[in-house]
């Protein structure tokens, strides 16, 4: 197996990882949308000093998660923007306003109540706001043909919707090896969100040197992801 | 009265949860523990604290079918009236009807779990 087909098997599997994550999570959070019954995660933070509009914050949250996270794994697919652009501007506009006026607001509400006091704030703002900044960005670079500022932005966007499965995994094996739920949860947290901004910055990396050796080699087959930039 | 009231109805709840949460994994039990003679609070009733502890089955314990679970995270700090059995639980200090652990809405309720010195 050559190095593209390396790369494509572990993007597809990345964005197929994200996908399942996002579903399982959205099948979890049903239960928030029960008006008659107090979600345990609620419970857990009570006494909350504005229970309806945490709530409210909350649903929006899981709505606007639920939406985005598998619409920006769908934008991400080659096949869509190659056969139908028109639909991947359309729905990148969608998603957009989703995150920026649904997802990362309600986030940071939620991110003043969240278990592990300010440094799991911290760490929940500084994703939103990577988010929001990103999302800002990829616009911004999209409205003016930046193919490559567009792409590099959206990743990060991605990567940080991605911290909703990854910091959930990483719970799950840190509670199977019995490590303390209070470092367990910050880890967790802090771990997916720095990664994933190095991840991104990798990939961007790799691209440039990619698509710069495609400009000086005509001939050069490299596809990672310059493919969709080369378009 | 605090297994039936809480630790049985919500061992059946954490069962059927999905592990993928930012909740703490399931419990594989839930154990009840006195931690306190009984008190008596303003009003004059008398009532005990309690703790529910979460036991869990970490790797060790999946690693060595001998090994017993681990059952040292608090979960839970309350305290149960045996005359009226009424369980309350505490939420960073303040006392809410155990019911709100199982889901039903519950405003809190001043003056329940202290000692009438301090209440």
């Amino acid at each position: 197996m050559n190095r593209a087909r390396t790369n494509e098997f572990a993007r597809i599997t990345a964005l197929g990882a994200c996908l399942i994550g996002s579903f399982v999570i959205t099948a979890a959070s049903v239960a928030y949308f029960n008006g008659d019954e107090l979600p345990s995660f609620m419970v857990e933070k009570l006494p909350l000093p504005h229970e309806e509009l945490w709530l409210f914050a909350l649903r929006a949250h899981v709505f606007s998660a639920a939406l985005a996270l598998p619409i920006c794994v769908l934008l991400m697919s080659k096949n869509l923007l190659r056969r139908a652009s028109r639909l991947h501007r359309w729905m990148g506009r969608v998603i957009g306003m989703v995150i920026l006026l649904a997802l990362v607001p309600s986030g940071l509400y939620l991110s003043l109540f969240a278990k592990g006091g300010v440094p799991s704030t911290i760490g929940f703002a500084l994703s939103g706001a990577i988010v929001f900044v990103a999302m800002v960005q990829g616009i911004r670079a999209a409205r003016r043909h930046d193919l490559v500022a567009h792409r590099r932005a959206m990743l990060h966007v991605l990567a940080q919707l991605s911290v909703a499965v990854t910091s959930r995994t990483l719970l799950v094996l840190c509670d199977a090896v019995g490590v303390d739920a209070e470092v367990a949860y910050l880890v967790s947290l802090w771990l997916p969100v720095l990664c994933s901004v190095a991840f991104v910055e990798r990939i961007h990396a790799y691209q440039r040197r990619s698509h710069e050796s495609v400009q000086l080699d005509p001939s050069s087959r490299h596809t990672f992801f310059a493919g969709v930039a080369r378009d | 009265m605090v297994r039936k009231q809480i630790a049985e109805p919500l061992s059946l709840k954490e069962r059927t949860r999905s592990s993928f949460s930012r909740k703490a994994a399931p419990a594989t039990a839930l154990r009840v523990k006195v931690i306190e003679e009984p008190h008596t609070d303003g009003a004059g009733n008398s009532y005990v604290s309690f703790t529910v502890d979460r036991c869990f089955r970490g790797l060790a314990a999946l690693l060595d079918e001998g090994h017993e679970d681990s059952c040292s995270n608090v979960l839970y700090t309350g305290c149960v009236y045996p005359a009226s059995a009424s369980v309350f639980v505490s939420r960073k200090s303040v006392y809410f009807p155990a019911a709100i652990l199982l889901g039903k809405k519950a405003a809190p309720v001043e003056g329940v779990c202290r000692p009438a010195a301090t209440s």
